[in-house]
């Protein structure tokens, strides 16, 4: 793995302030929109599901296949590449792209490019275990990426999936 | 109002301490909607969901706020959003946000060992009781973590911190902000300060210099994050003060793929801003625009080692 490139005084003591104490008027902070990254289709606040839809329905699935087009002495040249990665059997897309060196990369770590996708796939595997965990059945028979509930967890293993398409 | 060095300001960094800390707390800061998530993790959310929207979706390379013009607005605004949020948190109006000055630490003999990372100062956002990590990236979006795990760094494991001379010759030879495609492959200041272009990778290599959670999609779950931003923040400042002509590009006349990044789009948000900022209000931070106010404004206490 290397890091991504192209994708191509002496200090002083602390002397802590006194908070929340000062007299002058602290403007109100900007209060959130609601938009549920949890939650299928709600992804995103409402301005940019109906301004862009066609930005926010994309099909996560086409990740995998990434097509470069490139130009060398007057030749177009276009190269699609396709993965197709199981982790433990199961299929997983890991929103693995193909950049203009073909170095491949995701966006579940965007600093970062790799040669191989060996080698992305470990890093994920190390870096973010929860994505490779068997989802479990709910109580209600539902896989946990259904669940957009998050108040109660205790049935649940580490974690629960968001923004399943 | 002044952004400082946290590491010459110690009544700012404990400020800053504080407010984040304020921040994360559900009881305190809760994130309407998200029971046992706070305002912070909606600022981490934020950033995931700007990375996850490609703009425009027919090509994989540029989204709402990364790999394209928008990516120093964006953050501009995401950081000013932040700092009003600390200001409510603190109680202080006056507060600012301070930056790290990374370059300073590539010059020591160990990185690792620069104040920065003492228990008193960042170091202590690792103690297990101190900070935990409740929102992570999932295969197709977000995860909640039933069991938040603590934050996870390994300073100096891969990448290098960008010395003061790599910043230096990109503000002496960047002349232009951004130029056609507009994305990972551009020349211009923006690219190579994101670090898609040049040998020194500089913002881009911070986040690799501190591995763990500053690696992810979901990076602002390390406060440092905001720190690192501030100083990415201060670099573009006084790039525009060394060539106060050159234009913020694209202008609102480009093509419509180049939405969300042109100087009069409206950023990447998911707050209710009775205005929508955009590049061109937040290009100088002594005259900010709409929606942002007087209270708002900024300015770096130094910028002498950029103009070398």
């Amino acid at each position: 793995m290397q890091d991504k490139t192209k994708r191509h005084g002496k200090q002083k003591a602390p002397a802590r302030r006194e908070t929340g104490s000062r007299r002058k008027s602290v403007p109100r902070a900007i209060a959130p929109l609601v938009f549920d990254p949890f939650k299928p289709g709600s992804e995103h606040p409402d301005w940019v599901m109906k301004g862009f839809p066609s930005y926010v329905e994309h099909a996560h699935e086409s990740l995998v296949r990434s097509t470069r087009v490139l130009e060398h002495r007057g030749s177009a040249i276009t190269i699609t590449t396709t993965y197709e990665v199981r982790v433990d059997e199961r299929l997983v897309t890991l929103h693995m792209m193909v950049d203009e060196e073909g170095r491949l990369w995701s966006h579940l770590c965007p600093y970062l490019t790799f040669a191989t996708a060996t080698e992305l796939v470990r890093h994920l595997i190390e870096r973010m275990p929860h994505l490779f965990e068997p989802a479990r059945p709910s109580p209600g028979g539902r896989e946990d990426g259904d669940s957009t509930h998050h108040g109660e967890h205790e049935h649940h293993p580490t974690h629960v999936h968001g923004g399943a398409r | 109002m002044i952004r400082r060095n946290i590491l010459s300001d110690g009544a700012v960094r404990q400020q800053f301490i504080d407010g984040v800390l304020a921040l994360k707390d559900p009881a305190r800061f809760p994130w309407p909607g998200q029971q046992g998530l706070s305002i912070y993790d909606l600022f981490v959310a934020w950033h995931h969901q700007s990375m996850m929207l490609f703009t425009p979706p027919t090509q994989r390379d540029r989204n709402a706020a990364h790999s394209g013009p928008a990516f120093l607005p964006w953050h501009r605004y995401f950081l000013l959003r932040f700092e009003g949020y600390l200001r409510s948190a603190l109680g202080d109006p006056d507060f600012r946000l301070p930056y790290w000055d990374w370059a300073a630490d590539a010059a020591l003999a160990d990185p690792r060992q620069s104040p920065l990372w003492t228990e008193t100062a960042m170091g202590r956002f690792t103690a297990p009781g101190t900070w935990q990590v409740r929102v992570v990236p999932a295969e197709r979006g977000l995860t909640r973590l039933s069991r938040p795990r603590p934050l996870d760094r390994a300073l100096g494991r891969g990448g290098a911190l960008p010395t003061r001379d790599a910043v230096r010759t990109i503000l002496r030879d960047q002349v232009l902000y951004d130029a056609p495609p507009y994305n990972s492959t551009s020349n211009g200041f923006r690219n190579y300060l994101e670090g898609w272009e040049g040998p020194a990778r500089i913002h881009n290599n911070v986040h690799v210099w501190m591995g763990g959670d500053m690696t992810d999609s979901t990076s602002p779950n390390d406060p440092v994050f905001f720190l690192h931003h501030c100083n990415v923040d201060r670099i573009w400042q006084a790039w525009r003060l060394r060539y106060p002509n050159a234009p913020y590009v694209p202008a609102q006349s480009a093509p419509n793929t180049l939405a969300f990044h042109r100087l009069d789009d409206a950023l990447y948000s998911v707050l209710r801003e009775a205005t929508q900022a955009t590049p061109r209000s937040v290009l100088d931070p002594l005259a900010l625009g709409p929606p942002f106010s007087a209270a708002d404004r900024y300015e770096y206490d130094t910028l002498a080692d950029l103009q070398a």
